[in-house]
């Protein structure tokens, strides 16, 4: 084989062959990309939901937390006038003997 | 509240600058490889040449094409695969001619190959802003 069918055939397989490849990659990138500001929207808008999510969480603990508060608060208020009474029994028991 | 429709829906979000680059590049390109193509430097000396010669006015002419619509990105795609497998191909072929190549031939063939790996590293990363671009153009 001389070196001008060479030339030719190595010529026209590398290009066929690269552009080729160049063609399916390029054709692959542009069907599976999404454009610049939907990936970052859709990276804000999941950070937006996550924080959300996580200030609603917290939300419930206060509200948890403030009903617990006011329950120990009554049973505090209850205590201090069951210590009242029972004070006045005392004082009223001590007067009598 | 729809974060995500708020986002999508903006139009404009591309800077100008960037837009008129992302369109127009592909023209400057078209021109260098129309000018390759009807002033020849024939390093070869036979019809493959020929074929070279042939591919890179292809090129250009895809390039000014891929600018005037450039919405359609599988002409980019087409440009620029062309481009650097007409440069491999050249790189190949100056492999088993006989005589070797001289000096400033293979400088030049160097040159140009490193300018057609540069044109498809642009048509890839150009592709995200390209969809931008058509999205917006679509709302």
């Amino acid at each position: 084989m001389d070196v001008d069918n060479l030339q030719y055939i190595a010529g026209g397989g590398t290009f066929l062959g690269i552009a080729g490849f160049a063609v399916v990659l390029i054709l692959k990138l542009q069907s599976n990309a999404e454009d610049v500001f939907e990936r970052r929207a859709d990276r804000q808008s999941a950070t937006i939901k996550d924080l959300d999510v996580m200030s609603q969480e917290l939300r419930l603990r206060l509200d948890e937390c403030h009903k617990e508060r006011v329950t120990l608060v009554n049973e505090v208020i209850n205590l201090r006038s069951r210590v009242e009474e029972l004070e006045q029994i005392v004082k009223g028991n001590h007067n009598g003997n | 509240m729809d974060f995500v429709e708020r986002r999508k829906t903006e139009r404009c979000r591309i800077d100008r600058r960037t837009r008129l680059y992302v369109r127009f590049w592909p023209a400057i390109i078209g021109t260098s490889y129309l000018l390759i193509g009807f002033w020849p430097v024939n390093f070869f000396g036979n019809n493959i040449d020929v074929f070279y010669n042939w591919a890179s006015i292809a090129t250009g002419l895809l390039g000014y094409l891929s600018a005037c619509c450039w919405k359609r990105g599988w002409l980019r795609n087409v440009m620029a695969s062309l481009a650097l497998g007409r440069s491999f191909s050249v790189v190949i072929t100056a492999l088993f001619v006989e005589p070797p190549l001289p000096f400033g031939s293979i400088m030049r063939l160097t040159a140009s190959g490193i300018l057609a790996v540069f044109i498809f590293c642009l048509a890839v990363v150009e592709i995200p802003y390209l969809k931008a671009m058509v999205a917006d153009g679509r709302r």
